[in-house]
C-alpha cells in the first residue's frame, strides 16, 4: 500500500460489508458495526469464541485474501490483583529483589491473555537480567543524585557516564524486551543500530542533563532561563525517539516499516495543550460562576493566599490530567498507523475521548483506593488499547513467516552473548 | 483426547492437533503432523485463569490450549503442582493478608527502618563530613539572604554568653547572630555545629529591641537548648539520610504511577520524621535546662511567645490546626501542653 493508506482502509471495509450482507462470516460482519466500544466487545467476544470462523476464505473478492484481526485481551482486573498484590508484598518484604521476578510474571500475564488470529504473546525473559538492570538502574540513580555532593570532577564524569551509557542501555532494553517476545512460536526482535539509539535519546538527554552540567560546573543562574526555550523542540525529540523504536522491530524476516516524521508531533502537543487551556478556563469560569463575586479587599489574609494557592496547584493539576491523555492517544494511534510490516498493516483507532474518561476515571480510583486499584487500572487501560487495534494480513501470511536464523544460533555464539550480557532491561 | 494449537517454532503457521496420553508418553496428532515425546521433557507455563495454557517441548516448539476443560485435563496429565506463590496469587483470603503485610510493613519502615538507617548511615560518617555539609550551607547562605545583624557588639556579647551558659561542655558549637528577612522569627541548627539565630527571634522574645533582660536571655537560651538537641542527635544528616531512602521507596512504590502522586507519601513521612525530630530535640533541651540549672519554665515563655505572633498572622484555627499533619513542626500549643503536663508532673514530685 502506498504512503496514504487511508483509501485502501476504506476500500476493504467496503468489500468486507458487501461480504457480510451476503452472510459471509460473522468475522467479517465485526468491520461493519462502527468503533463503538461497547459493541465491539460484544462481537470480539462473540468471535473469540468462535474460533474458526476467521479462516473461511472469500473467493469472489478481489481482496479477499486480506484478513483483518483484531487484538483480544483475555484478562481480568481481579485475576490480576491478587497476582499484583502477592507480588508487591512479596517484593517488598525482600527489599525489592523480588520486583524483577514479579515483573516477569507481571509481562507473562500481559501477554498471554494478549491475543492476535487466535494465537497469543509470551514473554522468555530471564528475571535475574531484569534484576542486574534494576542494580544498574539504582546505582545510576544514586550516583547521578550524588555525584556533585562528592565533588566537580565525580559529577562530571558520572553525566559523562551517564550521557555515554544511557542511549546504550535503552537500546539494549528494547532488544531484552523484544527478543524476549514471541509469538506463533517466533521471536520479535529490535534491530536499531547503536548510533541511531544515540541520534534518538541525545537531544532529550541533553535536555535533562545540560541544567545540571551548568550548575554543577558553576556557570550561574542567569542563563538557565534559556534551556527553557530548548523545551519547544519536545514533541521533535519525542517524534525522533518514537521513530527509532517503531522502525527497527522485527518479526520473523520481516523488518518494520515507519513513514512519520518527527515534525508531525508537533500538533498532536499543541492540539493537547490548547485542550487543557479550554478545560482549565471552563473550570475557572464556572468555579467564579459558583463562587461568586467576593468584595474586593487590598489585602489578603494568609489563609485566604493559602487556599488560593490550593486552588490554583489543583487546576494545574486538572490541565496536567486533562491534556497529558489526549496527547497520548493522539501519538500512540499516529506512531502506529504509520508503523507496517512488508504485508501488514496496523491500526490504531482508539477514541480520544473514551480514552481520556479511562484514564480520568483510572487516576481518581487509584487516588481513592490508595493506590488499590492500580492492577484494575491497568488491565482496563490495556484492554482498551488492544480493543482498538488490528492488524491487516493476507490469509496466508503465517505459512511463509519462518524463524530468523539468529533465534537459535546467538546464544551460543560467544560475541553475541558478550553484547547480549549488556542488554538488560532497565524500564520498570 | 485434548484439543491444542501446535506451533512448532520454526515457522508462523498454527496447526490445530488433539493430544493423547499412554504409556508415559503424549502422542501429537494433527494433519499431516505427529510427534510422540517423553512426559517428562515437557514442561508448562505458569498458569493464569483466562489464558491458554502453554506446553513447552524439549525442541522449542508449543502448544496453546484454550479450553478450560481441556487445560484442566492437561495439568491432570502432567500432574502440575503450583508454586506457592501461584497458589497465593488464586485466592482472596492470601491477597488480604498481602494488603495487611504491606501496611504492616510500611509502618514499620516508617518507624523503625527509617530511624534505624538513618542512625546506622550517620554513625558511621567521619566528622568531617558533617562539618563540611555545615561549611557549604553556611556559604551558600551568605551568597544572599543572610545579612549582618542589627545589633550591637555588647547585645551580641550578651547573647553568645546566654549560649555559652547553656552549650554543653567540651565546645564544638558556636551561635550567630543574623539579620535574615526571609525566615522571620527562627533559629537553625547547621550540622557541624553552628546555630543561626535571627534578629527577629530575639526582638520576639526580647519585646521588640535587642536590649533582653536577664529573664529574656534565659528564654533565648531555652531555645538555644533545643537547637543543640538537633546538633547533639545530628538530626541535619539524619534528616538526608533518611529523605533520601524515603524518597526511593515513594517513587519505587508509586513512581509508575506519577511522579506526583509518589511525592504525596514522600511528604507526609518527611513531614512526620521532621516532626518526630523536633519532639526529640525538646526533651533533650528541656533536660539540658534542668542540667544547667535553668528554670525549664523559659522554654514554656519561650513557645508562648511564638504561639502569641502566629495567632497575630489571623490565621483560621481549623487551618491551623489540619495543617499539623503537613507540617515539619509540632504545633506550639501542642508544644506547650506538652511543657505544662511535665512541669505539673515535677510539681506532683
Amino acid at each position: 500500500m502506498a504512503a496514504s493508506r487511508h483509501p485502501a482502509v476504506i476500500s476493504i471495509s467496503y468489500n468486507q460489508q458487501v461480504l457480510a450482507i451476503f452472510g459471509k462470516s460473522k468475522h467479517q460482519l465485526y468491520n461493519l458495526i462502527p468503533p463503538i466500544y461497547p459493541f465491539r466487545a460484544v462481537i470480539t467476544r462473540m468471535q473469540s469464541e468462535s474460533a474458526t470462523t476467521h479462516t473461511a476464505p472469500a473467493e469472489n473478492s478481489p481482496r479477499a485474501e486480506v484478513q483483518r484481526h483484531a487484538f483480544v485481551f483475555t484478562g481480568n482486573g481481579h485475576e490480576y490483583f491478587r497476582i499484583w498484590i502477592v507480588n508487591l508484598a512479596l517484593s517488598l518484604f525482600t527489599l525489592g529483589i523480588y520486583t524483577a521476578w514479579a515483573k516477569t510474571r507481571r509481562l507473562q500475564y500481559f501477554y498471554r491473555n494478549t491475543q492476535l488470529a487466535n494465537a497469543v504473546f509470551d514473554f522468555h525473559g530471564n528475571p535475574l537480567r531484569i534484576f542486574l538492570g534494576r542494580l544498574l538502574a539504582v546505582s545510576l540513580l544514586l550516583l547521578y543524585n550524588h555525584a556533585f555532593d562528592i565533588s566537580l570532577h565525580v559529577g562530571v564524569a558520572v553525566v559523562l557516564v551517564v550521557l555515554i551509557g544511557l542511549p546504550y542501555f535503552m537500546r539494549g532494553s528494547l532488544r531484552f524486551r523484544l527478543r524476549n517476545c514471541s509469538y506463533r512460536g517466533l521471536r520479535l526482535d529490535f534491530t536499531g543500530s547503536i548510533l541511531g539509539a544515540y541520534f534518538a535519546y541525545w537531544p532529550m538527554l541533553l535536555l535533562f542533563l545540560l541544567p545540571t552540567i551548568w550548575l554543577g560546573v558553576g556557570l550561574g543562574e542567569v542563563w538557565m532561563a534559556w534551556f527553557g526555550l530548548l523545551y519547544l523542540l519536545w514533541p521533535w525529540m519525542h517524534g525522533c525517539m518514537r521513530a527509532y523504536q517503531h522502525r527497527h522491530l522485527r518479526f520473523a524476516h520481516l523488518q518494520s516499516e515507519y513513514d512519520l516524521s518527527a515534525w508531525r508531533f508537533y500538533k498532536p502537543y499543541f492540539s493537547g495543550i490548547a485542550w487543557g487551556v479550554f478545560v482549565l478556563f471552563a473550570v475557572a469560569i464556572s468555579l467564579a460562576l459558583l463562587l461568586g463575586t467576593q468584595p474586593k479587599v487590598d489585602k489578603y489574609s494568609q489563609s485566604q493566599l493559602i487556599l488560593g494557592l490550593i486552588t490554583a496547584l489543583i487546576l494545574i493539576y486538572v490541565v496536567y490530567l486533562f491534556s497529558t491523555p489526549f496527547v497520548t492517544a493522539k501519538i500512540f494511534n499516529l506512531s502506529w498507523n504509520h508503523t507496517r510490516f512488508p504485508q501488514v498493516a496496523i491500526h490504531s483507532e482508539m477514541p480520544l475521548g473514551g480514552y481520556l474518561l479511562l484514564v480520568i476515571k483510572n487516576t481518581l480510583l487509584t487516588i481513592l483506593t490508595i493506590g488499590l486499584y492500580r492492577p484494575y487500572a491497568l488491565v482496563a487501560l490495556w484492554r482498551y488499547r488492544l480493543h482498538y487495534m488490528s492488524m491487516e494480513m493476507p490469509a496466508d501470511f503465517w505459512r511463509s513467516q519462518v524463524a530468523h536464523s539468529t533465534q537459535h544460533s546467538h546464544e551460543q555464539n560467544s560475541g553475541e552473548a558478550v553484547a547480549d550480557l549488556l542488554n538488560i532491561d532497565l524500564s520498570w | 483426547m485434548i484439543a491444542a494449537t501446535y506451533f512448532d517454532g520454526k515457522t508462523a503457521l498454527a496447526h490445530p492437533v488433539t493430544l493423547v496420553a499412554a504409556h508415559g508418553h503424549l502422542s501429537l496428532s494433527g494433519d499431516l503432523l505427529g510427534r510422540q515425546d517423553a512426559l517428562h521433557t515437557l514442561r508448562l507455563s505458569e498458569v493464569f485463569a483466562h489464558a491458554p495454557t502453554i506446553l513447552h517441548f524439549a525442541d522449542g516448539a508449543h502448544c496453546e490450549i484454550r479450553a478450560s476443560q481441556d487445560k484442566a485435563a492437561l495439568l491432570a496429565l502432567l500432574n502440575y503442582r503450583p508454586s506457592p506463590v501461584q497458589k497465593a496469587q488464586q485466592y482472596w483470603q492470601s491477597a488480604l493478608l498481602a494488603v495487611l503485610s504491606i501496611i504492616f510493613f510500611l509502618l514499620s519502615f516508617r518507624y523503625w527502618g527509617l530511624p534505624w538507617i538513618s542512625a546506622q548511615v550517620t554513625d558511621r560518617l567521619p566528622a568531617e563530613v558533617e562539618q563540611r555539609l555545615g561549611n557549604s550551607i553556611m556559604n551558600e547562605m551568605e551568597k544572599g539572604w543572610i545579612k549582618p545583624t542589627a545589633a550591637t557588639p555588647e547585645q551580641v556579647q550578651r547573647i553568645e554568653q546566654a549560649f555559652a551558659a547553656v552549650a554543653p561542655s567540651g565546645g564544638g558549637t558556636r551561635i550567630l547572630l543574623r539579620n535574615v528577612p526571609a525566615q522571620g522569627a527562627n533559629a537553625f541548627a547547621l550540622p557541624g555545629g553552628t546555630i543561626l539565630i535571627t534578629d527577629e527571634m530575639v526582638k520576639l522574645i526580647c519585646a521588640g529591641n535587642f536590649h533582653c533582660t536577664d529573664a529574656q536571655l534565659q528564654q533565648l537560651s531555652a531555645i538555644f537548648a533545643h537547637e543543640l538537641g538537633h546538633i547533639a542527635h545530628h538530626h541535619s544528616l539524619k534528616s538526608m539520610v533518611s529523605d533520601s531512602v524515603n524518597g526511593m521507596v515513594s517513587l519505587g512504590l508509586f513512581g509508575d504511577f506519577s511522579a506526583l502522586a509518589a511525592g504525596a507519601p514522600m511528604l507526609l513521612v518527611k513531614m512526620s520524621f521532621s516532626r518526630e525530630i523536633e519532639t526529640q530535640a525538646d526533651d533533650y533541651g528541656w533536660d539540658l535546662l534542668a542540667q544547667k540549672g535553668i528554670d525549664q519554665q523559659n522554654m514554656l515563655l519561650a513557645y508562648e511567645k511564638m504561639l502569641a505572633q502566629s495567632k497575630a498572622k489571623d490565621m483560621p484555627a481549623w487551618l491551623r490546626s489540619s495543617s499539623n499533619y503537613l507540617s515539619t513542626h509540632p504545633s506550639d500549643e501542642e508544644r506547650i501542653a506538652h511543657f505544662k503536663e511535665r512541669l505539673a508532673g515535677l510539681g506532683k514530685k
